[in-house]
């Protein structure tokens, strides 16, 4: 028999369902019974979950083994096997954990209308700034500037000039000088205290980069044996000419205005640990401090003239973006600077009390 | 929400459980719409947090194509290991919520608790986690976002703003994951009045789809910062 709907006037009329969408065939209330996931379901789900995420990160660890070896695999298909394995994790959570399976298909049209929402976003996002190159060069310049943290004051007043990463291995250097020199017995530090911290940061670093690089082992340019995985880096770097490599301006991959003719080591030195001497592009010489490359203004066509110039005039010169350029000028002034004034300073101000004296 | 008082319906001598006697608010036709209607309205705040943290991940896709030397040195920093251990941490803890589900569903009251503890067990275990072998370290050696950064050894310029990236997905996951501890832990607490049961489970499921969704989060943010490179 089916089910008529009631009329007004009939007992089963119900005003809150006048065409009795939500009567059973009976004609009484349809209270279906809710899905009960099974436990077997539940657990199976669970392992199945547990399995992909070992296999994804053993995945990405022969990933890596494959890339170390040169073998031709991309950072696309990491990033596409590793996200394909994740969404298949997210659905068996969707699907059974959150029983859209079973549920109301209202509930996953809301899911996958957001996930849609998403896809505009990072669209719209992507062709935008992908994209901004086309109409002015010095856009798309502008925008790869950011992110460095130069121009910005720190909280105890100090000014990042330069990009806050170089900045950050300076005041490692002066820290570490400052240490060196308490353990001497010397309130200041000298320049020969300089040179031993700016060694024993450097020789840190390699050791760090060795220890976080995922892959592929950094090609340094003194590296002349990039198979010998077991040689400390440390030990490459000595038998490369260790320090005095520093000293002479030998690591930093054929910058010849390293060189400032200058006798007096402990400059150079100074200097030296301003590069970073492998692929990293360090912005570190070549700005002058105090200025902000996000507020930077840009040229802009067509309005009054000279209204929206940068402070120096030959900061747009070379759109390509890239640093070989900038590093030809306002290079030799700054490191100068830098690596000798601010070590003062800083031992002035923060170390005085920490040695043995 | 009306609902009868229990000390007037007597079962042989005891006040029926809170959930027997459960009655659907006023205004709604039947307590299946209610149900329903919670879900959906459940559905729909998880939609805005999906899209939370869509600004996220879409940060992270864009910094990443303009950054990918940054990024690369930056997911070498994390530990896969920590990542995998505190991934099967959500998952068994998503997998204890659906059974809690199931346990309300069946009038299981006592693997309702059980089940709800263990996975406010695995959120603190998490969190725990999280702090003590990442945040804490991480921060000491200077590996922060922005103004903040002060690691000696970063070899891009640009490691600041993975940071930044790092630490917002990460912090703003956490935090969901103690909102939604702190959900389990109210409806734990309420569980004890034997309110939820077959025909009142609603507050479960919904305090469970919020943690399924800090899993389902996760999920992709384990291999977008400790994977890919």
């Amino acid at each position: 028999m089916t089910f008529q709907a009631p009329n007004p006037g009939d007992s089963s009329y119900d005003p809150a369902d006048p065409h009795g969408f939500h009567k059973d065939a009976e004609g009484h209330d349809a209270h279906h019974q809710h899905h009960v996931s099974s436990w077997k379901l539940l657990v199976g789900v669970l392992i199945a979950l547990l399995f992909f995420t070992v296999f994804t990160v053993n995945v990405a660890q022969g990933e890596s083994f494959l890339m170390g070896r040169d073998f031709p695999i991309t950072q696309l298909w990491n990033v596409i096997i590793a996200m394909s394995i994740a969404t298949i994790k997210a659905l068996l959570v969707c699907l059974y954990f959150m029983h859209l399976r079973h549920d109301n298909p209202l509930n996953s049209f809301v899911l996958l209308f957001t996930i849609a929402t998403l896809g505009v976003f990072l669209m719209f996002t992507a062709t935008d700034t992908g994209s901004r190159a086309m109409v002015n060069p010095f856009k798309a310049e502008v925008l790869t500037a950011g992110g460095t943290g130069e121009g910005m004051v720190r909280k105890d007043g100090r000014n990042i000039a330069g990009p806050i990463v170089a900045q950050a291995r300076r005041e490692a250097i002066e820290d570490k000088a400052a240490e060196i020199a308490a353990s001497h017995g010397r309130e200041e530090p000298n320049e020969d205290d300089l040179y031993d911290a700016s060694e024993y940061i450097w020789f840190h670093l390699y050791d760090a980069k060795a220890e976080h690089s995922h892959h592929k082992p950094v090609a340094w340019t003194f590296d002349d044996n990039p198979d010998d995985d077991n040689t400390r880096w440390h030990d490459r770097w000595m038998a490369a000419g260790g320090p005095e490599r520093v000293a002479h301006g030998g690591a930093h991959g054929g910058h010849a205005d390293d060189h400032h003719g200058d006798d007096h080591h402990g400059d150079d030195h100074a200097d030296a640990h301003h590069e970073d001497d492998h692929a990293s592009d360090d912005h570190g010489a070549q700005h002058e401090p105090m200025v902000s490359t996000a507020s930077r203004s840009v040229p802009r066509y067509g309005l009054t003239p000279g209204l929206f110039d940068p402070p120096h005039g030959d900061h747009h010169e070379d759109h390509g973006g890239h640093d070989d350029a900038h590093d030809a000028h306002g290079h030799d002034e700054h490191n100068a600077d830098d690596g000798h004034a601010a070590p003062a300073d800083a031992h002035g101000d923060d170390d005085h009390g920490s040695g043995g004296h | 929400m009306t609902t009868i008082d229990p000390s007037a319906v007597r079962n042989e001598g005891k006040p029926l459980p809170r959930w027997k006697t459960y009655v659907q608010g006023h205004h709604w036709r039947n307590a299946e719409d209610e149900f329903d209607a919670a879900k959906f309205g459940m559905w729909l705040f998880l939609a805005t947090e999906i899209l939370l943290f869509a600004g996220i991940f879409v940060g992270y896709g864009l910094l990443r194509l303009k950054h990918p030397e940054a990024f690369i040195n930056g997911s070498g920093y994390l530990s896969a290991k920590i990542g995998l251990i505190n991934t099967i941490v959500l998952l068994i803890s998503s997998f204890t919520v659906a059974m809690a589900v199931r346990c309300a569903q069946l009038n299981q009251q006592l693997w309702l608790k059980i089940n709800i503890v263990i996975t406010v067990i695995c959120a603190a275990a998490f969190f725990t986690i999280k702090l003590a072998f990442e945040y804490v370290p991480k921060w000491s050696e200077g590996k922060r976002p922005g103004v903040l950064f002060s690691y000696p050894y970063a070899t891009d310029p640009h490691e600041p703003l993975w940071w930044g990236v790092y630490y917002t997905g990460t912090a703003i996951h956490a935090l969901h994951v103690i909102i939604g501890a702190g959900l389990l832990i109210w409806v734990f607490v309420r569980s004890f009045k034997k309110i939820y049961g077959p025909t009142n489970y609603a507050m479960v499921e919904n305090a469970g789809l919020y943690w399924h969704l800090v899993d389902l989060v996760w999920i992709f943010l384990f291999p977008l910062l400790y994977l890919i490179h």
